[in-house]
């Protein structure tokens, strides 16, 4: 829908004076419509019973289009054109609705009872009888309706000179010598936009000159509607550049509603107004002035792109570093005791889950995995802390049993020094002995873990639980125990496995996990890891990963 | 001997002040309608209203129908020459009483 065709088509004629109405296909329509021609009455000074039936016909004009316009065309363009030449006034009316010729329709017939009155077909009737002629054409998808009133007294065809002295503010004209102007601008039609409408599209060619009398017209550079665009305000144009070189117009153009306008078509514009030579300089200073907004503007738009790429180059950083934070694989040098793999998927660049596993002395194996609370930058700064605080601990106490709880409470007392932002973990650790396969953990408000004692179903390892570390000082934390045998398999997770959810919000869970993993309790660390990635990513069906995803999956191999 | 009782009948005049055009007709419509529905015989006084167009005809069938419902009449009084050419237009004057006067309306009860 562009304004190409309709422009040409309203091209000045010598002595024409016109004036258009433009907008959307709506309810505000007919009281724009009336507003519009009651003006333009006073403004032709048009007798008594002229404006009448002007009124008349504009009303039912629009209520008719409005009402019966359906669905599928409201918001479309309408256009309602004047054309005062001689004593005549030639009202046209251009919609884009299905083709309907309303002159075809039968004249009512007259009821005999009030009750057999169709009020409905009454509008159409008064059109045709307060016309002194009507034309209905249907041509370039347009219904195009034309009434024409012969006039009691000529139209005051000074018409054209108020757009010329309000256009005569414009700074293309500024400095222009007086009596120059009002022979050019009589009879270019001037268009008044009842409600926002795209005046321009980017593409189209152009064949007009916009020079806004009042309002205020948005030019959009980029996509119609971002935040960017420029204002073009009273006394401004646009198109002149495509109307110079001919080409393609380069930007989105859309009208704010009440803005109107001074049409000038390219003939005018090219032979007539640019051949004053005040006229000229204007429009180079105003085209240098309009070069350097642009300007401003890209700079600026690229200074951002600038700023966000270096942002992204430094988070694919940060997330390398990050990777170099998690132990390297093959976890714990390839030991043959063990079938160890771990897997951490951020749900952004960097992500606060993390895990790690070390051997305390050549039996004891302490594992951790953990989750810091939210996600993203600030998550990710602190399970930097929170892992080099683990990495930190003693790693040998008075009595074997008591290294765990002894250890969470001092990491929990750590991670509360200097923790202005308030953020926490929670934790599953443990320690595996590879000698007696005593398992001793401390769970601090994390998942619980899947357990598949060897050759036994995957269970769900729930007690003990305590609090989550970083929150409450002074905790002390207990810890659980398990006998497990060789060829055991653990399988630790974060909750963004059991929280992924699928595009109609529905969560993984716990009983989709074990179902899922039940087949495989003899399956390597390796097979379990892809597995559970592989279940949850089949799950999410393409839905947005909204929380960190970890696994750790750890099995003695009885060597 | 014969009793006779004449009660007077009430004639209310309801009087409209200008355009009965789309948005005229959707300000004033509602407190149109609910003076029409107070009671039976109204005279609609047209002779402020400076334009008329097919929803204020519609407005003004409507009103009769509820007149002719409640068994009383509504009669126009003192269309301007405009007004009195749209009502002839779509036949309004051949269903609706349409006086001049106020006397002349008065008459009709």
């Amino acid at each position: 829908m562009t304004m190409h065709a309709d422009l040409r088509a309203t091209g000045t004629r010598p002595g024409a004076r016109r004036r258009l109405l433009v907008g959307p296909l709506g309810p505000s329509l007919v009281e724009a419509a009336g507003r519009w021609c009651r003006a333009l009455g006073d403004e032709a000074g048009l007798d008594a019973q002229d404006r009448y039936r002007l009124e008349l016909c504009v009303e039912e004009l629009s209520t008719n289009l409005v009402k019966y316009s359906g669905e599928a065309c409201v918001g479309s363009r309408v256009e309602l054109q004047a054309s005062f030449e001689a004593q005549r006034l030639q009202l046209r009316c251009v919609d884009r609705c299905a083709p309907f010729d309303p002159l075809a329709a039968p004249p009512p017939q007259a009821a005999q009872r009030l009750d057999e009155l169709k009020v409905g077909g009454q509008g159409l009737h008064l059109l045709r009888t307060f016309s002194d002629a009507c034309r209905y054409a249907h041509r370039d998808g347009c219904n195009r309706l034309t009434l024409v009133f012969e006039l009691a007294q000529p139209p005051a065809i000074d018409l054209g000179l108020a757009p010329a002295a309000l256009a005569a503010t414009a700074p293309i004209f500024r400095g222009v010598p007086e009596g120059t102007l009002e022979p050019l601008l009589a009879g270019l039609p001037v268009l008044d936009v009842f409600a926002e409408l795209r005046l321009l599209q980017r593409g189209d060619a152009n064949h007009a000159v916009l020079l806004v009398l009042q309002g205020m017209l948005h030019v959009y550079l980029d996509q119609p509607g971002a935040e960017d665009f420029l204002e073009v305000a009273a006394g401004e144009c646009v198109g002149e550049m495509s109307v110079i070189d001919e080409q393609p117009v380069s930007a989105h153009v859309f009208a704010t509603a009440g803005t109107r306008l001074l049409l000038i078509d390219g003939r005018s514009f090219l032979e007539r107004l640019l051949a004053v030579p005040r006229v000229a300089r204007n429009l180079m200073s105003a085209m240098a002035e309009r070069m350097r907004r642009s300007d401003r503007l890209s700079i600026r738009r690229t200074r951002q792109l600038l700023a966000l790429e270096q942002t992204r180059r430094e988070l694919a950083f940060a997330h390398d570093i990050q990777a170099s934070l998690l132990p390297a694989e093959p976890l714990l040098a390839g030991d043959a005791r063990l079938d160890c793999v771990g897997r951490m998927r951020p749900a952004r660049d960097v992500g606060g889950d993390f895990y790690d596993l070390f051997f305390l002395d050549h039996r004891h194996l302490l594992f951790v995995i953990a989750d810091v609370c939210g996600k993203g930058l600030p998550a990710a700064l602190f399970m930097v802390r929170a892992i080099a605080a683990l990495r930190a601990q003693p790693r040998q106490a008075v009595q074997a049993e008591l290294l765990l709880p002894a250890l969470v409470s001092s990491l929990n007392e750590q991670l509360i020094a200097y923790n202005a932002a308030r953020q926490f973990i929670t934790a599953f650790c443990g320690v595996l002995d590879l000698q007696s396969h005593r398992l001793q953990y401390v769970n601090a408000g994390h998942n619980p873990p899947l357990v598949a004692p060897a050759g036994q179903p995957f269970a769900y390892l729930q007690e003990p639980i305590s609090p989550l570390v970083g929150m409450v000082p002074g905790l002390r934390y207990r810890g659980g125990e398990l006998q497990l045998a060789p060829g055991s398999t653990l399988l630790l997770y974060t909750d963004g496995v059991t929280e992924a959810e699928d595009a109609g919000r529905r969560m993984f869970g716990e009983v989709r996990l074990l179902q899922g993993l039940q087949p495989l309790a003899r399956a390597s660390a390796s097979r379990l890891v892809d597995a559970v990635f592989a279940e949850v990513d089949a799950f999410a069906g393409g839905a947005p990963q909204s929380d960190d995803i970890t696994v750790l999956a750890i099995r003695s191999t009885g060597r | 001997m014969k009793v006779a009782v004449d009660q007077p009948r009430t004639v209310r005049r309801i009087a409209l002040d200008g355009r009965l055009d789309a948005e005229g007709v959707k300000q004033g419509e509602a407190d149109f309608n609910a003076a029409v529905a107070a009671g039976p015989n109204v005279i609609v006084d047209l002779s402020k209203v400076q334009f008329i167009a097919s929803l204020g005809i519609r407005m003004l069938v409507a009103a009769s129908q509820e007149q002719s419902r409640i068994g009383g009449k509504l009669v126009l009084v003192g269309p301007d020459e405009m007004t009195m050419r749209i009502l002839k237009t779509t036949g309004i004057d051949q269903l609706l009483p349409v006086r001049g006067t106020l006397d002349e309306a008065l008459a009709l009860f």
